[in-house]
């Protein structure tokens, strides 16, 4: 057992190592990649065999990493529970997929530059998977910060686009600024509760052994998602981090970074279940972000932003739902969101790899041109808009159900918009760029094979898990009678709007757009945000430091100077005094003397 | 006469002395002057070796006054040694030390 | 007891390489650095075996004594604990990074090895010497060569003489090697007039007639005497470690020096303080400690924020590092203020983390600015196709600097959290979170400037680092991740050096 999982977190570290360590295999490109998918895929196997096993109760294993005088002060380990190792299938089974996919991808790479986007790819699944199996917040937190890095690192992979360099900044800028929450967090919890294990931490929550007081370090704690997990107001890294190559979308900012706050949340749940007021922010941020972000996705026109907001949207989601206080909704639709939205993004990484564009302005009957990729996006999109019986149909059910229970009607029609605008931006692309009448440039073609058998994996998978939901009836946590119709309605609303305006153009979108004004002018311009977000970036902290830099060099610096400058200038002066006469010199001991004399009369 | 007045005289011989030093310009006149010092330190010597009935302030004031000599000789040489550099033993232009 | 005196020989290698090179390597470059280079890897090597042979259990090991002045209790004595060996470990890596990156010196480069040899020894000497005054004396041996460095190898910057004193600037000609050495010697010399007093104030307190450390250890001094003593060696070392506002000297001086010195300036030098303050302030006088923590942690708390501000605002990628190194000694003393055990050993760990990441800094800026010459942030721009190893290790000394985990800045950082919200003064952990968050944006602002984006166009065709300088870049590394993955190798000596201070704190 722990064998196995250390099997799954340590062959994708072994790659990195061999990689970083040894330049000429890393510069070889091809070899480099060989060496990093083997691995992923030996802890996809590993990961597969544990997953299988049934499981009968949690494992958990230490070892003291930083030593204290009573006892390790803080332990690194291994975490396994169900939740934890569908994670790991999840994440093991996502990068493989992306990995093998890259192969293709990026053949256009030189040698040196392929070998470092696999070296990156080693590094975040050993990153991402440790993060999983975090027996404790510290580790949760290393590995939180590994996988900003990977992000980082691969959102700059193509470091000399100016664009790719300030996106990778702002994403690791943003997503930190939400760490500062969660490592004061977890502080202010190994302060209150003397411990960082979420063994110990679980037995007393479920024993109602937590101190009183928690809510403000839960909300810390839950800053780090929503820098994570993009949540509003620190979403506006994730569109931006799209400068990154489309697979490292797919797996980073679609499938599992993304989702690492999600987990967290659901990971920690026993502890935010006891602070309500954090539970009800978490709810109403994450319908707030799904609302905001899919108003946003509406007016895209880069396919990889609309499938960006689109993930922040069903971020907000996943969190609606663990904030409802269904952890188990909310992971199960990190799940079958991580495979479609996985999905959706190689199949559009296939639609510009074949026709060099990101616009879906420029595209057009892509269906004809590329009928296996069509067909998959298609999958995708269906599954994201929630049609029956695919995976995403459950996996929203059970979230709605769950606000809908928890009794938080604002969220709850939040969420129920979002579903309607989901669907009309998703079908907005897919008649856009697939369908339609313009006809796009050169002669696309479907995706090589390596690229085309992650793509049908994933959607068979989509599938699958929507059969099986169809057939079990699983995922549904006693939801109203109406809401299926309700929700299947709200889809096909969406879908409707867009067949409407974009395929059979009996509404024109600039009517449409006329008609919701504000809406729209906002939307355009992400409602400000960004703009406020460089301007608090600009004006307060780039404005404070000019001001402390002005102050230490003309103030601080300033008054040391000044001291010198007057000794300098006293010296010249004083040197005055030395006549060079010496008769000068017996007037002043002559005239000393008697000073000394008098005084010494005076004072007796 | 008490030892008053001999102390007095003393401290008016050494005045003048100090005067002449700090006054005049010719070096010669300043060596003049540190020898009207000197000749005070002796006044007083001799004063407090009768007062005291001692001979060893007798004996300091003949080794002053040997010294002295010796000091007026090396003082006069160097006098004669600056004139003949700088056409001058006038004190105020002897400023070479100044800062 | 040894029978060889290890230390003794690590001390003094450096000086009788620095001997050598004066005497037999007239005009010979290449001898004169591999003189260099074998001088200081004796003493690595030494400094090596003794970190591997540290016994956690046994308190001050390795230890020599020679009685010097025995009528006034003054002895040759040497030892290391928890507290001290991992800082000559420490030196011992910078130096060795130092004299690899420092091999494209041609001025002078005898004059210059033997200083920065002198230098060494002092360093060393101060770290191990177990004997007050002898402490003192190479204190100021660390201290006097490096007026000679900057002033002779160092390099001028530019500052605009500006504001309300803009004259004093003009007269004491601000930006200028000159003047950046004359301040940092003038200010250390300050410092130590206060260390040397309250030497001596101990040494007639404890009236047993000895500076050794072993005795002073055993002396509880009056809490009035401990409370002004405390303060002499605060303000004393505190300039050494930048403490604000006595900082001033330290972006000055760590801009103008050479690259080897700048890095044993800042690496070790710095640490230096921060640990005569641990070494002398708190673990002799824990009640004296304990009065003014609330000012020292304050003022690290200034020290972090303020740095990392002030390091944004520098348009010098040197001036940048050096405040970066204000900012991270905040943290370092923070840790120390807390008096807490965790908050100790991550002040412990980070001297060694941020002496081994601003070495890496220093080598680098280095490199740049040998290949580039130029220092102006705002010129250059993607430099990382021409070097991608320098910006590599660029980037993993920012990732250490902002405390990434698997990075030794990391552990230090958090346990120092840890210390602050378990100290007296819990609202510490605030600013010094805030600081890292900071030090993330100017450090990544300046890797993306230097090394991301298009290239700059005034550039020549510039070259990644050479042989020599990645020895220099790859050991730094290396250290920098693997006390970052397993930090236990480190804090175990830690943990034993604090048991005694952490005992004497107790009430």
């Amino acid at each position: 057992m722990t064998s196995l999982a250390l099997a799954v977190l340590g062959l994708p570290f072994l790659a990195f190592l061999l990689l970083a360590l040894a330049p000429p295999l890393r510069r070889h490109g091809r070899g480099a990649a060989l060496v990093s998918i083997a691995a992923i895929g030996g802890s996809l196997a590993a990961a597969l065999r544990l997953w299988l096993v049934p499981l009968e109760a949690t494992v958990v294993r230490r070892w003291e990493w930083i030593p204290a005088e009573d006892g390790p002060l803080v332990s690194v380990g291994l975490y396994i529970d169900p939740v934890g190792l569908a994670m790991l299938v999840l994440v093991t089974l996502v990068a493989f997929l992306v990995q093998v996919y890259s192969w293709a991808y990026l053949e256009g790479e030189t040698p040196p530059s392929l070998g470092r986007y696999y070296t990156y790819q080693s590094l975040f699944a050993f990153s991402m998977l440790g993060l999983v199996l975090a027996p404790n917040f510290v580790q949760m937190l290393i590995f939180w910060e590994l996988v900003g890095l990977c992000s980082y690192l691969l959102i700059g992979f193509w470091y000399d686009r100016p664009a790719a360099a300030r996106a990778a900044v702002k994403a690791f800028w943003t997503t930190r600024l939400g760490d500062v929450g969660f490592v004061t967090g977890i502080v202010l919890l190994w302060r209150a509760t003397g411990t960082f294990d979420f063994t110990a931490l679980f037995a007393a929550a479920a024993a109602h052994r937590l101190p009183a007081g928690l809510s403000l370090t839960m909300f810390l704690i839950y800053l780090g998602a929503v820098g994570k997990s993009a949540q509003f107001p620190l979403h506006i890294w994730l569109p931006d981090a799209m400068e990154g190559p489309t697979p490292v979308s797919a797996l980073i900012h679609a499938a599992t970074m993304v989702a690492a706050g999600v987990f967290m949340v659901t990971r920690a749940f026993p502890l935010f279940a006891a602070t309500p007021p954090v539970l009800g922010l978490i709810a109403w941020v994450g319908a707030f972000t799904a609302l905001l972000a899919a108003t946003m996705a509406c007016v895209e026109t880069d396919i990889k932003r609309v499938l960006a907001y689109s993930t922040v949207s069903q971020l907000g989601y996943m969190m609606a739902a663990a904030g409802a206080a269904a952890p188990q909704a909310a992971f199960f639709h990190l799940v079958t969101h991580g495979l479609f939205k996985a999905l959706l993004f190689l199949a559009a990484g296939a639609v510009i790899h074949a026709v060099g564009t990101n616009d879906i302005r420029e595209m057009g009957r892509l269906f004809y041109a590329l009928p296996q990729t069509g067909t998959v996006f298609l999958v995708g999109t269906l599954a994201l808009s929630g049609i029956w019986p695919l995976s995403g149909f459950f996996s929203k059910e059970a979230v709605l159900a769950a606000v809908w229970n928890a009794r938080l009607g604002v969220p709850f029609a939040m969420l129920a918009l979002t579903a309607l605008l989901t669907a009309a931006y998703m079908f907005r692309v897919v008649f856009l760029a697939f369908f339609g009448d313009r006809q796009p440039g050169g002669h696309p073609h479907d995706a090589p094979a390596v690229m085309a058998v992650p793509l049908w994996i994933l959607a068979i998978l989509t599938v699958a898990i929507g059969v099986r939901g169809a057939l079990t009836g699983e995922g549904g946590q006693s939801a109203p009678r109406w809401l299926p119709a309700v929700s299947l309605a709200l889809a096909a609303a969406g879908i409707g709007v867009a067949l409407v305006t974009y395929q059979l153009r009996l509404v024109s979108p600039a009517a449409l757009a006329r008609a919701l004004g504000p809406l729209d002018f906002m939307a355009r311009r992400r409602y400000g945000l960004d703009a406020a977000a460089a301007a608090v970036y600009r004006g307060l902290v780039f404005g404070l430091s000019r001001l402390i830099g002005w102050v230490d060099r003309y103030l601080v610096d300033g008054l040391v100077n000044v001291l010198s400058a007057w000794t300098l200038r006293a010296g010249d002066r004083l040197r005055r005094i030395q006549t060079g006469r010496a008769q000068d010199y017996v007037y002043g001991i002559a005239v000393g003397f008697l000073l000394l004399l008098i005084a010494s009369q005076i004072w007796r | 006469m008490g030892l008053r007045m001999y102390v007095l005289l003393a401290a008016a011989v050494f005045a003048i002395g100090l005067f002449g030093v700090t006054t005049r310009r010719n070096a010669v006149g300043i060596l003049l002057g540190i020898e009207l010092m000197l000749n005070a330190v002796n006044i007083n010597f001799v004063a407090f070796a009768r007062y005291n009935a001692s001979v060893a302030g007798m004996v300091f004031a003949l080794f002053t006054i040997a010294i002295t000599v010796a000091e007026i000789a090396v003082g006069l040489a160097i006098v004669i040694a600056i004139f003949r550099v700088r056409k001058t033993v006038d004190a105020d232009h002897l400023d070479l030390l100044k800062g | 007891m040894t029978s060889v005196p290890v230390l003794s020989i690590v001390t003094w290698a450096p000086f009788v390489g620095a001997l050598l090179i004066m005497f037999t390597a007239r005009q010979r470059p290449l001898a004169v650095r591999l003189i260099a280079a074998t001088a200081t890897a004796i003493s690595a090597a030494l400094s090596v075996y003794v970190f591997l042979a540290f016994d956690p259990e046994a308190g001050f090991q390795f230890y020599e004594k020679l009685p010097l002045v025995p009528s006034l209790g003054v002895s040759y004595e040497l030892g290391v604990d928890g507290l001290n060996v991992l800082l000559v470990l420490l030196t011992s890596i910078i130096i060795v990074a130092g004299v690899f990156a420092s091999w494209t010196v041609t001025v002078r480069s005898q004059e210059f090895y033997a200083l920065l040899l002198a230098l060494v020894t002092g360093v060393y000497g101060v770290f191990v010497s177990l004997d007050l005054l002898v402490f003192f004396l190479f204190y100021e041996l660390a201290v006097l060569p490096m007026y000679l460095l900057i002033g002779i190898w160092g390099s001028s910057g530019e500052v605009r003489p500006r504001g309300l004193f803009a004259w004093a600037f003009r007269a004491t000609g601000v930006g200028t090697k000159e003047y950046a050495a004359m301040k940092l010697t003038l200010y250390l010399l300050f410092g130590s007039a206060f260390i040397l007093v309250g030497i001596f104030a101990l040494y007639v307190s404890a009236g047993n007639a000895s500076f050794s450390f072993l005795d002073a250890e055993m002396t509880a001094f009056d809490p009035a005497l401990q409370r002004w003593v405390f303060l002499a060696f605060y303000v004393g070392f505190g300039i050494l470690a930048g403490i604000w506002p006595l900082h001033t000297w330290s972006p000055d001086g760590h801009a103008s020096a050479p690259t080897a010195v700048s890095m044993l300036h800042a690496g070790v030098l710095m640490k230096l303080g921060a640990y005569g303050i641990v070494r002398l302030g708190i673990e002799l006088l824990p009640r004296g400690a304990s009065g003014w923590a609330s000012l020292v942690g304050t003022i690290a708390c200034l020290n972090i924020v303020y740095g990392a501000l002030a390091a944004m605002a520098q348009r010098d990628l040197k001036y940048v590092i050096a405040y970066s190194s204000v900012s991270h000694m905040g943290i370092v003393m923070l840790g120390a203020a807390t008096l807490t055990e965790a908050g100790l050993g991550g002040a412990l760990f980070q001297m060694f983390a941020h002496g081994i990441m601003t070495g890496l800094f220093f080598a680098l800026v280095g490199l740049v600015y040998e290949k580039a010459h130029s220092r102006e942030i705002a010129r250059m721009g993607g430099f990382g196709r021409a070097m991608p190893g320098i910006a590599t290790a660029f980037t993993l000394a920012g990732l250490s600097s902002l405390g990434l985990p698997a990075t030794a800045g990391f552990v230090a950082e958090f346990m120092t959290f840890l210390g602050a919200w378990r100290s007296a003064h819990p609202w510490w952990l605030f600013p010094a979170v805030a600081g890292t968050f900071l030090t993330a944006v100017y450090i990544l602002r300046v890797a993306k400037q230097i090394f991301w984006a298009a290239a700059a166009p005034d550039f020549p065709p510039l070259a990644d680092a050479r042989g020599p300088e990645w020895v220099a870049l790859a050991l730094l590394s290396f250290v920098l991740v693997f006390f970052g993955m397993l930090p236990a190798l480190a804090l175990g000596p830690i943990e034993s050096g604090l048991a005694p201070v952490l005992l004497r704190l107790l009430p």
